[in-house]
């Protein structure tokens, strides 16, 4: 595979094993400004990936260079990470600490050495999150939506060039996670967005580009409405779960949406969703490998 | 394959080129001094230097025994356990802390400035005592007029020592033993090191075993016991050993995290500050008397 031009990111043949496991096979990728998703089921290699981007995991085998650097080499890498905003996917806080304390003794580990710009900072990214009013509250006293938004905070100081996140809008609510589509589609333009998530339509409102990763290999990477496209006419509405059908549940209108390798004829057929696509796309991979296997 | 095209990195906006070292060590201290056992501590510190004017004034000889040993005790010891929970309390958010340019030497490096913070009250401690004692000079009881006030002073700034060396310890252990009860089972060794020390033994070997202690007590029995006797060694040189001994510990919790270049250097720190170690704790306990009866 080529690498594509003005990469901002780019893995070549990036393998991370974990003992015997690979959490991460032979992966090569490129990625360059705007907004990717990173799609796959729960063990595929989606945080993996991430903590390589982040620079706080090295890759096993394979060449990883980020900005054009070498994070293996530690001048290198810390010049990475000037540029770097990266949101775990589990982060805890240090006790007793208030929104703003947090995000400002991030902002200083970020090498924001000059007070009044720091402050000036910590309140900005406070602000796009919606913590301002909050900011002096402790984070053990804010609800999960909260405390993600303050660790989603941190990661924004200074308008990184490469922003990482994993699961951002987890325990946000509609109202917040429609407010964080807007802050990270306005940082994707000048930035390389990276997110990992499991909600689909977050896929869909945000994302330019979604890569699928299943069993530490890069399953689909295209755009998303390529990804959609896939699930063309294998998506139907009918009045019963339909016999074969790879998914198929209720809605709310009574009638049975139903995922599948092919339409019955005379189906009802709809359009697919970035979700129907997904569900497809590994479906028809755990159905390949069956396949394998019985073969 | 075909070559990769790559943006160049660029400094990230507000991002400076200073080191964040000066500012993060500020932070560190801030939250060292607001900690409440650091607090609390701090107020008994303040009573027993209050106790030593009211003794004074009560025509009393204050215990030098429990003066030097509040600080040790109460900076050393107590801000042993303030270190640890300071360095241990960023852990939740290592993750994203990782992926910071600050590295984990540097946020060592602030920790261990931090401990600055119970060692300048144990000086000023200590200060006082030394002040006081030279202004108005008291009567040493339980045989410490055996001692020079050279060795006096000495051993008061061995206390203060012990203020520095605690904190710096517990940075140490923070990185290097997530165990829970780590302060816990360190602060009773650490007891129990120096009580045991204290078992008198006449001879050369008997200096090196009492001094090998972080904390040590230079007086064994009381008044009325006949067997009232002055450790040996030389108080003096002893100060170099624990120099040495807090730069093992602050070298030692640098080392965590540490890459490349650094960690060779810091290697090679360790060795030589275990060899000075050594050096002064044999120059500390020959140069000194053997254990004296009062």
């Amino acid at each position: 595979m080529t690498a594509r031009p003005h990469a901002t990111v780019a893995l070549t043949g990036v393998t991370r094993k974990y003992g015997s496991t690979r959490a991460l096979d032979d992966v090569t990728l490129t990625m360059s400004t705007g907004v990717t998703g990173l799609l796959g089921p729960n063990g595929a290699g989606k945080t993996t990936l991430l903590r390589m981007l982040a620079t706080v995991l090295a890759p096993t085998d394979g060449s990883l260079r980020l900005l054009g650097m070498d994070p293996s080499d530690p001048t290198e890498r810390t010049d990475v990470r000037r540029s770097l905003g990266y949101l775990p996917q589990e982060m805890g806080f240090p006790s007793g600490f208030s929104a703003f304390r947090f995000v400002d003794y991030m902002a200083v580990l970020k090498e924001w050495t000059d007070k009044d710009a720091r402050h000036d900072e910590v309140r900005r990214v406070l602000d796009l999150v919606g913590l301002r009013d909050l900011a002096t509250k402790r984070l053990r006293t804010l609800s999960g939506g909260q405390r993600r938004r303050a660790a989603l905070a941190q990661a924004l100081i200074g308008d990184p060039r490469l922003l990482i996140l994993d699961e951002p809008t987890t325990g946000l609510d509609p109202e917040q996670r429609a407010a964080l589509r807007g802050v990270l589609s306005a940082a994707g333009h000048d930035a390389t967005v990276v997110l990992a998530t499991h909600q689909t339509e977050d896929v869909a409102a945000l994302c330019e580009r979604v890569i699928v990763v299943d069993g530490g290999q890069v399953r689909w990477d295209g755009t998303v409405q390529d990804l959609v496209a896939t699930a063309q006419g294998r998506v139907w509405l009918a009045d019963a779960p339909t016999p074969g059908a790879q998914s198929s549940w209720r809605t709310g209108t009574g009638r049975h949406r139903n995922v599948g390798a092919a339409a019955p004829p005379g189906a009802e057929l709809v359009e697919p969703t970035v979700e129907d696509a997904y569900l497809l796309l590994l479906g028809d991979r755990a159905a390949a490998a069956k396949a394998e296997v019985a073969a | 394959m075909t070559a990769i095209t790559v943006d160049d990195a660029a400094a990230v906006r507000g991002h400076s080129t200073r080191s964040p070292l000066a500012v993060l060590a500020r932070y560190e201290a801030i939250r060292f001094a607001r900690h409440p056992l650091f607090l609390i501590c701090a107020g008994l510190l303040g009573y027993s230097a209050y106790q030593v004017h009211a003794d004074m004034y009560a025509n009393e000889d204050p215990a030098p025994l429990e003066l030097s040993l509040s600080p040790a005790f109460l900076m050393g010891l107590m801000g042993l356990v303030v270190a640890y929970r300071l360095t241990r309390s960023t852990r939740r958010a290592d993750e994203a802390i990782e992926g910071v340019p600050a590295d984990e030497p540097t946020r060592t490096a602030a920790l261990l400035l931090a401990c600055l913070v119970p060692f300048s009250l144990a000086v000023l401690a200590m200060a006082h005592l030394i002040v006081a004692w030279h202004v108005e000079p008291m009567t040493w009881g339980n045989g410490w007029d055996y001692f020079s006030s050279a060795e006096r002073d000495a051993m008061m700034v061995g206390a203060a020592l012990a203020g520095l060396g605690g904190p710096v310890l517990g940075v140490c252990l923070g990185r290097w033993w997530r165990w829970p009860g780590a302060t816990l089972l360190v602060t009773v060794v650490l007891v129990a090191w120096s009580v045991l020390t204290l078992a008198p033994w006449d001879s050369r070997l008997g200096n090196v075993w009492h001094m090998t202690s972080p904390y040590v007590l230079w007086i064994t029995g009381s008044d009325s016991d006949p067997d009232l006797a002055a450790m040996g060694g030389s108080p003096v040189w002893r100060l170099g050993y624990l120099v040495a001994l807090i730069g093992l510990a602050a070298v030692s919790a640098l080392l965590h995290g540490a890459t490349g270049r650094t960690r060779e250097t810091l290697k090679r720190w360790l060795v030589g500050l275990g060899i000075a170690a050594v050096a002064f704790l044999l120059v500390a306990s020959l140069t000194g008397p053997t254990l004296v009866t009062l």
